[in-house]
């Protein structure tokens, strides 16, 4: 489903070279639950948004199927991005001057063309993340929690092949962490959806297949035996 | 439920309702100088075509004495009386270029002295040789102006077509009114037959005397259409060499006067309101700068989510487009709105002929204010538009972070 060979991305801070991404190469299948532990500035999140087509590597290639992403054009990559890729980033990443409801229905509103059924619909979502009665709420009236469960609904709406997380349960409590890795389950074996999760929690590698550590750019295999 | 761009937009105006409405106001500013001054300045020139059409001469003779009078009446509408000998108008009949002749006898009426016009200013035109003013009756006429007939200026709110009044003897009945030209000499007055004046007698202590008696020889000015093939300005010069003691004014040049004298300052003023207009884009630019600066993480999400870069320059040129159109249909509603509240101290300050504008034109100068606001805000939102819409999706969620 995903194939990434060779990928690199440097980063220059004053006259050093950062290597934030280097020489990383995986292979993705449909269905799969991906983890990638690491520390903080190890990388994770850059490789995250070089596979989700947020920045550009500076050397690699990333081939979903047969699409190299990196040579569509930028109409094509927003509109891949839009129907294929969906974000779970580690920050509130909803629209403040938008309803709960609104943020999570955003998504659809830049494919007017695409069928409006494929998606899952947004209130069943919120009522999947717990939060059926905050609807028309705006984010300044919630919790970082209840945010970051908006934002987890949203990342479903457009029905997605891939979702990449960035440390998607980092502000929610035990119970919340363990009912929306149920919904990760739920939507990895039901809706075939694959994962992709940057994360210092361990606790969420029990439910993932595959497991990679990231050190300084380089990505390696972890055996979680 | 759907969703669109501009629901987004609309909900971001509202987010920071004070600085949209800063930025509203900068460009209401900036619509109501600018439709102000250009609806002023058709409206004088409006004014100034319609009354010199209106007048229908191509030359005015005056005593050389009474020029100054002359204009003064003529634009300003102050009543005001100067003769010359009625003879003239037969030697001008006579000079080359000249077309046609039609003299006319001014009077001022005294509500306390003779009538019960009040102060009025009256014309006694030669309904045989006019060519200047039975032409453009509003309400046509089926038969000539009798003696003891009148019309009146449009602005003339005392009588209604049917009515009467009294000028010393005589019971004179409005039967015509003139559409509105915007020159007081015009509009403010009653015309009628000089014939009419013949009989007229003020009745004093020492018996009645005939009010015209003295002025049954003469003519206060004289109205000369001239020969295409002859210039107005050259005609005027042919009068002023052959006949002594007349000054001939050429019309195009009491318009070109009044261009001239009130052009320059409102020419100004357009100027300071183009400098304001450029501040006004600048200022805009930076506020809208500053805006997506603050969202650029908001953008980035956007893209990561699926925008497309000409939605992210959609959206903010959405929100600038809106925001100056709020501020340039309140700025042109509040200049309109002055100018119609003190259009009588606007006419009194420039002291010229000013009448609201054709509809045509009005509408035009709404359509012209109306997409310079919008070019105000577009052009002001551009740069930063384009600038968020290059950026890359990762830089500009961490530029917000």
């Amino acid at each position: 489903m995903l194939e990434i060979k060779g990928l690199h991305k440097n980063y220059k801070v004053g006259r050093d070279i950062i290597k934030a991404v280097d020489n990383v190469s995986f292979n993705v299948e449909k269905g799969d639950s991906i983890m990638i532990f690491g520390h903080s500035g190890s990388g994770k999140t850059t490789l995250l948004s070089i596979i989700g087509g947020l920045t550009k590597p500076d050397s690699g290639i990333i081939k979903y199927g047969d699409t190299e992403l990196w040579s569509l054009t930028d109409n094509d990559l927003s509109g891949f991005r839009n129907r294929r890729i969906n974000f779970i980033f580690q920050f509130s990443s909803l629209i403040p001057t938008l309803t709960v409801l609104e943020n999570v229905i955003l998504p659809t509103s830049f494919n007017k063309a695409a069928d409006k059924h494929r998606g899952i619909d947004a209130k069943d979502l919120l009522f999947m993340v717990g939060l059926q009665d905050k609807l028309s709420a705006y984010p300044s009236q919630l919790s970082g929690g209840q945010q970051r469960r908006a934002a987890i609904a949203r990342a479903f709406i457009n029905n997605p092949e891939i979702i990449l997380a960035d440390e998607p349960t980092g502000d929610l409590d035990e119970e919340t962490e363990a009912e929306m890795l149920a919904l990760f389950r739920k939507m990895n074996v039901e809706n075939g959806i694959t994962f992709l999760i940057v994360t210092h929690n361990t606790d969420i590698a029990s439910q993932c297949n595959k497991h990679f550590v990231m050190n300084r750019g380089i990505l390696t295999p972890k055996d979680m035996g | 439920m759907s969703f669109s761009l501009s629901t987004l937009a609309y909900k971001n105006i509202r987010r920071k309702f004070f600085r949209s409405m800063a930025i509203s106001a900068a460009v209401m500013v900036v619509a109501a100088t600018l439709f102000s001054v250009t609806t002023v300045m058709d409206s004088v020139e409006t004014s100034l075509t319609r009354g010199t059409r209106r007048l229908g001469a191509d030359v005015m003779v005056v005593p050389a004495n009474s020029e100054s009078k002359a204009m003064a009446s003529l634009l300003a509408g102050e009543p005001s009386t100067f003769y010359m000998d009625r003879g003239i108008e037969e030697k001008i009949r006579k000079i080359q270029g000249v077309k046609k002749v039609a003299g006319q006898l001014y009077l001022k009426t005294s509500r306390y002295k003779c009538c019960d016009t009040g102060d009025m200013f009256i014309v006694g035109f030669e309904p045989e040789h006019d060519f200047t003013i039975a032409p453009w009756l509003a309400e046509g006429l089926k038969k000539p102006l009798a003696p003891k007939e009148a019309i009146m200026g449009r602005s003339v709110t005392a009588y209604i077509p049917g009515s009467s009044f009294q000028i010393y003897s005589e019971l004179i009945t409005v039967v015509g009114m003139l559409e509105a030209t915007g020159m007081p000499f015009i509009d403010n007055a009653l015309y009628l037959p000089i014939e009419s004046f013949r009989g007229m007698v003020e009745t004093t202590d020492n018996g009645t005397v005939n009010v015209f008696d003295k002025l049954n020889n003469e003519i206060s000015t004289i109205l000369v259409q001239t020969d295409t093939e002859f210039s107005p300005r050259r005609v005027a010069i042919f009068i002023e060499s052959q006949i002594d003691g007349v000054k001939a004014i050429v019309s195009e040049d009491v318009a070109a006067s009044v261009r001239r004298q009130l052009f320059t300052l409102l020419r100004s003023i357009l100027s300071i309101s183009v400098i304001l207009w450029i501040m006004s884009i600048l200022l805009i630019s930076v506020v809208f700068s500053m805006i997506v600066n603050e969202r650029q993480r908001e953008l980035g999400l956007l893209r990561a989510l699926g925008a497309k870069r000409t939605d992210i320059f959609r959206l903010i040129i959405s929100e600038a487009a809106v925001l100056s159109l709020v501020g340039g249909i309140i700025g042109i509603g509040i200049g309109g709105t002055f100018l119609y509240m003190f259009r009588e101290p606007i006419k009194a300050a420039l002291n010229v002929p000013y009448m609201w504008p054709r509809p045509v034109n009005l509408v035009l100068l709404v359509l012209i204010c109306l997409f310079l606001s919008f070019l105000t805000g577009t052009l002001a939102a551009l740069y930063p538009a384009v600038k968020s819409m290059r950026m890359e999706p990762y830089a500009a969620i961490r530029g917000g972070e």
